[in-house]
């Protein structure tokens, strides 16, 4: 719709995210410095160092593995996990918790089965589901290296960035990966003298370009107001055809997710006639009516609360699209300023914020939209034209 | 829909004047990360934990951080080799004054318990409640061990810290 050439997919992703781990892991370990540092600190070497890696690369190519039909688009239907802490507030289960019920159901035989595993290395799928989960089981030694599965400075990011910005054919999402992975480094968080990945401070200006190309495609190419709107739309017509996901607690609950692939429920929405899957076949999109950058200001006139007043008023179908929301789905639990630790000689972390004027300036915003139907644009327009005082 | 349906914020500010008014040497990210887990073991803010090797980490709280400095409710500073220090603003401690009486005991509570121990200190007892969280640990040298692997440069010291922070001996302590 908005971006025709963006035709690639989760498993490409995941093969990408598989070889950027292993190169980010590669340049940190043939440093002679960081190979003593993980010698005395973690007793990683020869061996163990493999073994790790290994686990690195099975965790990269299978963190993504539990993500439903159209992707992020359909996580609302997820159910809510009971163990959640508030699940009265909408904890719903995240595709994480599908991923590692699948690394540690179906995938498991796979896994611990694989000949040169069962003979050298003896990864179990437990090890992988617990590096991705954060789950501590016994491999708790090497949990610093969850850095390279989930964080700024992570495989996935580095490959999607570059790999969508490939396929969707803009350049928003650009920066140095050969510089990024030749500048890796360990140093020492001050506050805590915890071991953490950085980039030395050789490479901070493609550090800084990593961050600004997030921010850009984020809000340029993921946060796009009609790719939005689709998303809405596919939502509606996942409840009308799908309705809630199953759990991934169980057997038959994960086959019948496991089903749910994008032919299936395209099918579905093809023989549908309820109206969201019209919409969405006939590209009638949602519009987007208004919109708000600075959440600062708007318990200062109650702007977005007046508007959603005035369009229920008036009795026309309205959806909210909030970008904090947004963010978490695509970034997973990386808050949206999270820094990159720049590693100076003495091996101190010290953020890029302190190296870089432009990062230090980027501030958190959230933005919010209010969609409406297609043909209900004009007289919602027309409703809430300087709603606000 | 808008600020008031987040109370995390709110609760950081407060967090940070609490800490602040009771001289908390450095109020860092690492203190606030793990004061906010501390906290939200209590049931009041409403953040999903993951565990790294400094601890139980949540994105959101981290978010939330920056949010409340952008918009001038607290101070975040960098100091040479120190790490961060967070100061409370004018603007915050006006804001606080939302919070209802039942979240702040609450915060107040937690903050008594733990404010004389160091980022370091907090860091090693956020992830060994952490673990007994997640993994019903029940014995205190289990739990002495999965901390140690995990920040193996405090190996020796771990045991020592968890029985100043009254978390083991397990068998005996509520936690």
């Amino acid at each position: 719709m908005v971006y025709p050439g963006a035709t690639h997919t989760r498993f490409e992703h995941s093969l990408g995210v598989m070889h950027v781990a292993s190169r980010m892991f590669d340049s940190i370990v043939s440093d002679e410095k960081n190979q003593k540092v993980l010698k005395d600190t973690y007793s990683l070497e020869g061996k163990g160092l493999e073994t790790v890696r290994q686990t690195i690369r099975l965790a990269a190519l299978l963190h993504d593995i539990g993500h439903g039909p159209f992707s992020h688009g359909g996580e609302d239907l997820f159910p809510v996990n009971p163990a959640g802490k508030n699940p009265g507030s909408g904890n719903r289960y995240k595709h994480e918790d599908y991923s590692v019920a699948l690394i540690r159901g179906p995938l498991r035989k796979i896994i611990e089965g694989n000949q040169y595993n069962q003979s050298n290395l003896r990864i179990t799928a437990d090890d992988i589901a617990d590096l991705i989960e954060g789950r501590p089981g016994g491999l708790e030694h090497i949990f610093f290296w969850r850095t390279l599965i989930s964080s700024q400075l992570d495989a996935d990011r580095a490959d999607y960035l570059l790999r969508d910005s490939h396929h969707i054919g803009v350049k928003y999402g650009i920066f140095d990966l050969e510089r990024l992975l030749g500048t890796m480094t360990l140093g020492e968080d001050p506050e805590t003298k915890d071991i953490v990945i950085g980039i030395h401070e050789d490479g901070w200006h493609n550090a800084e370009a990593l961050i600004i190309a997030r921010y850009q495609f984020f809000s340029q190419v993921a946060y796009h107001h009609v790719r939005r709107a689709y998303d809405i739309m596919l939502k509606q017509a996942l409840l009308t055809t799908v309705g809630e996901y199953p759990s991934p607690g169980s057997g038959d609950s994960l086959s019948d997710y496991v089903k749910l692939d994008d032919p299936r429920i395209w099918t579905r929405i093809l023989d549908s006639e309820d109206p969201s899957c019209k919409a969405l076949l006939e590209r009638k999109h949602l519009k987007s009516v208004y919109q708000i950058e600075d959440m600062n200001r708007i318990p200062d006139c109650g702007e977005v609360d007046q508007t959603l007043q005035t369009l229920t008023g008036a009795g026309i179908q309205h959806y909210v699209d909030d970008r904090e929301n947004e963010w978490y789905k695509f970034q997973g639990d990386v808050g949206m300023s999270d820094q990159i630790w720049i590693i100076a000689n003495n091996k101190s972390a010290v953020p890029l914020s302190q190296y870089s004027k432009v990062i230090d300036s980027l501030k958190p915003s959230r933005q919010i939209r209010i969609y409406v139907d297609y043909h209900n644009e004009k007289r919602a327009k027309d409703l809430i034209g300087g709603s606000c005082p | 829909m808008t600020e008031v349906d987040n109370p995390g914020p709110l609760q950081i500010v407060y967090l940070v004047k609490k800490l602040s008014d009771m001289s908390y040497p450095q109020i860092g990210r690492t203190v606030i990360q793990k004061m906010t887990y501390l906290i939200s073991r209590e049931g009041l803010a409403d953040y999903t934990f993951s565990l790294y090797h400094y601890g139980p980490y949540s994105g959101r709280a981290s978010s939330d951080l920056d949010q409340i400095s952008a918009s001038g409710m607290v101070n975040v500073e960098w100091q040479g080799d120190k790490g961060y220090f967070i100061s409370p603003e004018q603007k915050g401690i006006q804001a606080i004054e939302k919070l209802s009486p039942s979240e702040r005991s609450e915060i107040d509570r937690v903050v008594e318990r733990y404010h004389e121990f160091s980022a370091i200190k907090l860091s090693l007892i956020a992830t060994a409640l952490y673990v007994i969280d997640k993994n019903n640990v029940t014995d205190d040298e289990e739990l002495i061990d999965v901390v140690t692997s995990l920040k193996p440069q405090y190996a020796g010291r771990v045991e020592q810290i968890l029985r100043e922070a009254e978390i083991i001996p397990l068998a005996t302590v509520n936690i």
